[in-house]
């Protein structure tokens, strides 16, 4: 027993104990991603702008650098920045996040799709149509919100949301981003 | 009395099982501790930035004046120093300096004095060498104003949205808008809807159509198919 004693002692000793040093805080936003969106890279231009809507990676928040980026990400084709400016119109200026939300969906989005099923199936944005709602749960194909919105719509006005959804997506597919 | 001993009096009294979850107990005890170092010192501005900016490039003086405005990158938050360093690159023609410069004038802070006239230009130097989308955001914030520096002023923001248009559909639209609700002018439905055909926005096209003569319908139609940039 005397001789393993030490085994255990240089066991927990040698075996665990780690030393961890803290990183420096994250400046990405000044140093990698900045470099990123310089080049061109459009997603590097959501990022930033996430940051400054954020007030992270270095930055504080800056809703209007944040406006400016999502809107040159937008340009650019990025349906994440076009959801994000649709999310951050709703409530206030619903016709702007519908025509945001539209692009996204155009784009492939599938938040862009949730986010329409969401602006027609939810009272509080002032143009609730359950048929509409219905027809992007289809496009979502998300059984979830199939069953919840087609329980108040009877068979014809089903099979219409249904033949609607099925013609958006022969012309705008969801795709994976 | 030397520690081992006492190990093997302990063997003796609780037996060859007790004593291995005990040395368990002490791997998993004393030796998974994590000791945490603080991070080592912040000169990134100072090392990666500095050089370059003190040298005159435009985008190093920009970080520098990130840095200093939001008190990153290991230099503590200083406007004036941000300022300086934006204002450098700001005159070298670096378009995000131009508009950081502006975005400071319009929000006001510490040792800088919200300025609405320094902002506008600042901003529009910025839009007028940047892209579409750039010139939109101007005509947006335009539009809207920034109270209490900045009020709402329609006719320049209108004039924004036309220097887009020939890029943006997003510009396009908003032009529609405003001749929809006479924001910055007459209103003028004809052209509205002549801007939301050429913005490909087929909701707000098919709500002024229906308040438009079949007549002037064809002109809208005309006018956006012949519209050139």
């Amino acid at each position: 027993m005397r001789r393993r004693l030490p085994v255990f002692l240089l066991l927990s000793l040698t075996g665990c104990v780690s030393v961890r040093q803290l990183p420096l805080p994250n400046n990405d936003a000044i140093g990698g991603t900045y470099e990123r969106a310089r080049a061109g890279d459009r997603a590097a231009v959501r990022q930033l702008a996430d940051a400054n809507a954020r007030g992270s990676n270095g930055l504080k928040a800056n809703d209007l650098e944040a406006q400016r980026l999502y809107l040159q990400a937008t340009e650019a084709g990025d349906p994440a920045a076009m959801v994000a400016l649709a999310r951050e119109k709703l409530g206030k200026d619903n016709d702007d996040a519908e025509y945001w939300f539209v692009r996204a969906a155009r784009a492939g989005s599938r938040s862009g799709v949730d986010g329409l099923r969401g602006l027609y199936g939810d009272f509080r944005y002032g143009r609730q149509s359950l048929p509409l709602a219905l027809k992007w749960a289809y496009v979502l194909n998300s059984r979830y919100w199939i069953d919840a919105h087609a329980k108040n719509l009877g068979p014809e006005q089903q099979a219409e949301a249904r033949r609607q959804a099925d013609d958006w997506l022969s012309r705008y597919p969801l795709k994976t981003y | 009395m030397p520690p081992t001993l006492n190990v093997v009096r302990t063997e003796a009294r609780l037996g060859r099982g007790a004593l291995l979850a005990l040395g368990l107990l002490a791997i998993m005890g004393l030796g998974c501790a994590t000791v945490t170092l603080q991070p080592p010192e912040d000169a990134r501005a100072k090392t990666l930035f500095l050089p370059a900016a003190e040298k005159g490039d435009a985008v190093a003086q920009f970080r520098m004046g990130q840095s200093y405005r939001y008190g990153s990158s290991g230099v503590a938050a200083d406007w004036s120093e941000a300022r300086r360093w934006f204002f450098l690159a700001a005159e070298k023609g670096y378009k995000d300096a131009r508009f950081a410069l502006g975005q400071m004038y319009l929000a006001g802070g510490p040792n800088l004095s919200a300025d609405g006239t320094q902002a506008v230009l600042w901003l529009s130097r910025g839009a007028e060498q940047g892209s579409a989308s750039d010139r939109l955001w101007l005509a947006q914030l335009l539009a809207t104003g920034r109270p209490p520096v900045l009020a709402p002023d329609a006719e320049a923001a209108r004039r924004w949205y036309e220097r887009a248009a020939s890029e943006s559909p997003v510009a396009r639209r908003e032009l529609g808008r405003f001749w929809e609700k006479g924001e910055g002018g007459a209103v003028d439905n004809e052209k509205a809807l002549t801007w939301y055909l050429l913005a490909d926005s087929a909701t707000d096209a098919a709500r002024v159509g229906a308040r438009l003569r079949p007549a002037q319908v064809a002109r809208a139609r005309k006018a956006a198919e012949e519209w050139r940039p």
